[in-house]
């Protein structure tokens, strides 16, 4: 079983790659300026503290609000009852009750038993009447008498 | 290195003291600008990493524990924001292998002979390809020279994984470096795992 190689830092060293750090010096100039600005930098808040802040004031704003709109809502001089109010978003109780006896229980189902049974006779007249007439067709055919003569050019005319 | 810099200070200096945050800046600004840098590779890019990672410094300082240096601190944020820039935008520009002499980058400067200035932009190209975690650990290490257990606090990564890194990454990068030299097609190595 083989060990997992594990180089030490000597190892790893690469004069090549160690090149890569050259040249990173910062100019005077630029040094200069960036003390300068970072001396000068307003400070700001944290970040989390100053969400929390913001988020804060506004709900003891809203609360604010709400409570000097109830402190100063001007005070009714004659309360409405709950009863008025009801009335005034349902309509006067006496309109609500029924002004003529309930229906019958039949009524109220729909149409009366004569008047379902006519529409269902009517509804089945037509289909009846076509079988019926298809039946009586064929019979009528058989026990009708011929009332004419055969036509010419039939097979009686061998007999002329 | 120089002395660690006194906790007082950079209470004094997060809290908005001119002179406190003047002496700060005096004693940190040359590393953490060789560090944004040598990560950067561009002299605008690394004074943003620099003024971003004070001010993040500043307001994240509340919450902070006086253990450690205030400069590893530092370091510590200004690796993570150049890697939150390298996962935004993969370079997609290659180090260009015939520099003029006056080469603007000063990575180029000081290059000296034209085969030495063609093998150093072959290598930061190789470097420049390899992924965030151990692109940063290659820089750390051999271009800034932090030994491996300090990567790790910086990389939130193991020792071990660290080295594992630079091994892996020390071999991609000769071969890349050899075939862009060499003209050939880049070999077609694994990534260090991340």
């Amino acid at each position: 079983m083989t060990r997992p190689y594990d180089p030490t830092e000597s190892d790893l060293r690469d004069p090549m790659l160690e090149r890569l750090g050259e040249g990173a010096e910062v100019p005077a100039d630029r040094r200069r300026a960036l003390v300068d600005a970072i001396a000068g930098a307003p400070t700001p808040l944290p970040r989390r503290r100053r969400r929390r802040g913001v988020w804060w004031i506004a709900a003891a704003a809203a609360a604010a609000a709400v409570v000097v709109g109830v402190a100063l809502w001007p005070a009714r001089p004659d309360p409405i009852p709950p009863t008025a109010l009801l009335g005034d978003l349902l309509g006067p109780l006496p309109n609500l009750a029924p002004s003529e006896p309930a229906p019958a229980e039949s009524e109220q189902r729909g149409l009366p038993t004569s008047g379902a049974l006519d529409a269902v006779w009517q509804d089945l007249e037509g289909p009846l009447a076509i079988v019926v007439q298809a039946v009586e067709a064929p019979r009528a055919v058989f026990n009708e008498e011929p009332s004419a003569p055969a036509p010419a050019g039939g097979p009686d005319r061998k007999e002329n | 290195m120089a002395d660690a810099l006194p906790w007082d200070t950079v209470r004094m200096a997060a809290r908005g003291d001119p002179a406190a945050r003047r002496d700060l800046a005096e004693r940190t600004l040359d590393d953490l600008w060789r560090l944004a840098m040598r990560l950067t590779r561009r002299r605008q890019e690394a004074e943003s990493v620099v003024q971003e990672t004070y001010a993040r410094a500043f307001a994240a300082l509340d919450g902070l524990e006086p253990n450690g240096r205030f400069e590893g601190y530092l370091a510590r944020i200004a690796t993570n924001l150049v890697l939150e820039r390298w996962r935004k935008h993969r370079p997609t520009e290659p180090v260009p292998t015939d520099l003029p002499d006056e080469a603007s980058e000063p990575w180029q400067q000081v290059a000296r002979d034209e085969d030495d200035r063609r093998r150093l932009a072959a290598v930061w190209q190789a470097v420049g390809e390899l992924d965030p975690k151990p692109r940063a650990a290659v820089l750390l290490f051999y271009a800034h020279g932090e030994a491996c257990e300090a990567i790790g606090r910086i990389l939130d990564a193991p020792a071990g994984t660290v080295k594992t890194w630079l091994h892996r990454s020390r071999n991609r990068i000769r071969q890349r470096a050899d075939a862009l030299l060499t003209g050939q097609s880049a070999p077609a190595s694994p990534q260090p795992e991340t």
